[in-house]
């Protein structure tokens, strides 16, 4: 029989994710990441139509070189969760309205804050989308968002997989080192004495082993769509997302922290909704 | 079956996530262009082998492990992103002007998608940023960055010889 998710849950689910939000603040905040730190003054515009309406009200423009629009814009958006969370925990306000607004600001925010150096937009997928859950107010609506969320964070990683199987990278011998070099290549000249440098130039020449670490990516990768079908393994592909993080940062140094909040998701996917609200619901 | 459940649930709810279902296949199917949420998650999917030279613009003083990732990236992938702003144009006239006339709505204004920044004032500013970044008070020192092209020897990157 498998747990009943309830509001306990769903305010679970909503506090871990606040506290993961601020968890990863901190981090930015220490590492120079928040608007006010990079100090944009250019943009680069990419491939993404809904990017480019944004563009057109020439909000991006205006945080060019404007000192007091980054403290804004970081004070808003790293403000909202914790607001949000007060105001309906709290103060048991609805969470539509809460929401709705954290949504607006967080696609404002992240829509913007990628155009500049040094993010990509992709990373964020999950800070985009979970103020669209948190503002549902009926708790199958919730439950349902909460699973289709999870099942884009499967696509995400096995469309990574397939990825690397239609555009040959899976197929390549030469693949990790082509990769390696590329990513690290201001690195090994920077620093050519360093252990990080001997391992990484280990893992260049060594072309057998390298391509056998990517092919073991594009594995796990592709398994993971296993989660389409049965969520018994739920927990098992959270915990292997933990150890691709980790050698992300090893290998890749790619600090992927920001899909956390999705993958935690996985470990939702245990309960079930009690038949009574469904029924209520209809 | 998840989508069955959510049909029984809300006929609305099942209509929207079919929709984003098939929009994001449809983003996958294409290969190009994406609309936020939307994407596509290569990550290093792209055939790359080991080039026959490293053309690298670096700073010898400033060595990799004395910097985090993040700071890495700001001392080095602002540069690049720097070097692409010609990008921002050809995209403008091939694709943004293309395919706003296409759906018969207005052609936006350039300057929304385009930016002009001068290399002075990009280096003028840089430095500040640099520094910012790396916390150096004598950053001035170790500018302007050094230029060289480096080839892999079969056991690290070497400065190819004139």
């Amino acid at each position: 029989m498998r747990p009943i998710f309830t509001n306990i849950q769903r305010r679970k689910l909503t506090t871990q994710v606040v506290i993961l939000f601020y968890v990863l603040m901190a981090y930015k905040w220490y590492h120079g990441m928040f608007l006010y730190q990079m100090q944009p003054v250019f943009f680069n515009t990419r491939f993404d139509g809904v990017t480019w309406l944004l563009m057109q009200t020439g909000l991006h423009e205006w945080l060019i070189g404007n000192e007091a629009g980054w403290i804004i814009f970081d004070v808003i958006f790293y403000s909202l969760p914790g607001l949000y969370w007060w105001v309906v925990y709290k103060k048991n306000w609805s969470p539509l309205g809460p929401g709705l607004i954290w949504l607006f600001v967080n696609w404002i925010y992240i829509q913007c804050y990628t155009l500049f150096p040094t993010n990509s937009i992709e990373a964020y997928l999950g800070w985009l989308l979970f103020p669209l859950l948190f503002s549902f107010r009926k708790l199958p609506t919730f439950f349902f968002v909460m699973g289709g969320l999870r099942y884009l964070f499967i696509f995400f990683l096995y469309s990574a997989g397939l990825w690397k199987l239609r555009l040959g990278g899976a197929f390549n011998p030469e693949q990790m080192s082509g990769v390696l070099l590329f990513q690290h290549k201001e690195y090994l000249v920077s620093a050519p004495q360093h252990w990080y440098s001997f391992f990484i130039n280990w893992w260049v020449q060594h072309k057998v082993f390298g391509y056998v670490l990517y092919l073991a990516l594009t594995a796990w990768e592709l398994l993971v769509g296993i989660g389409f079908f049965t969520k018994k393994y739920d927990r098992i592909i959270f915990i292997s997302v933990g150890v691709f993080l980790f050698f992300d940062v090893l290998i890749m140094r790619i600090p992927y922290f920001d899909i956390v909040p999705m993958a935690m998701l996985l470990l939702y996917s245990k309960y079930s909704l009690p038949e009574a609200e469904m029924e209520k619901s209809l | 079956m998840f989508l069955k459940q959510v049909y029984q649930y809300n006929k609305w709810l099942f209509g929207a996530m079919c929709a984003f279902i098939l929009a994001q296949l449809l983003v996958f199917y294409k290969g190009g262009m994406v609309f936020s949420p939307l994407f596509n998650y290569g990550m290093y999917a792209m055939k790359m082998k080991i080039d026959s030279a490293y053309p690298i613009t670096y700073f010898p003083n400033l060595p990799g492990n004395k910097y985090s990732s993040q700071q890495w990236d700001k001392i080095y992938v602002t540069s690049q992103s720097f070097s692409q702003l010609a990008w921002n144009e050809q995209l403008y006239n091939h694709d943004i002007k293309r395919l706003y006339e296409k759906l018969h709505l207005p052609t936006p204004d350039k300057k929304h998608y385009t930016i002009t920044l001068s290399e002075t004032d990009y280096w003028n500013w840089y430095k500040n940023y640099l520094q910012a970044t790396v916390k150096n008070d004598g950053i001035y020192s170790i500018l302007p960055p050094r230029k060289a092209v480096f080839f892999w020897n079969g056991q690290s990157l070497t400065p190819q010889k004139n």
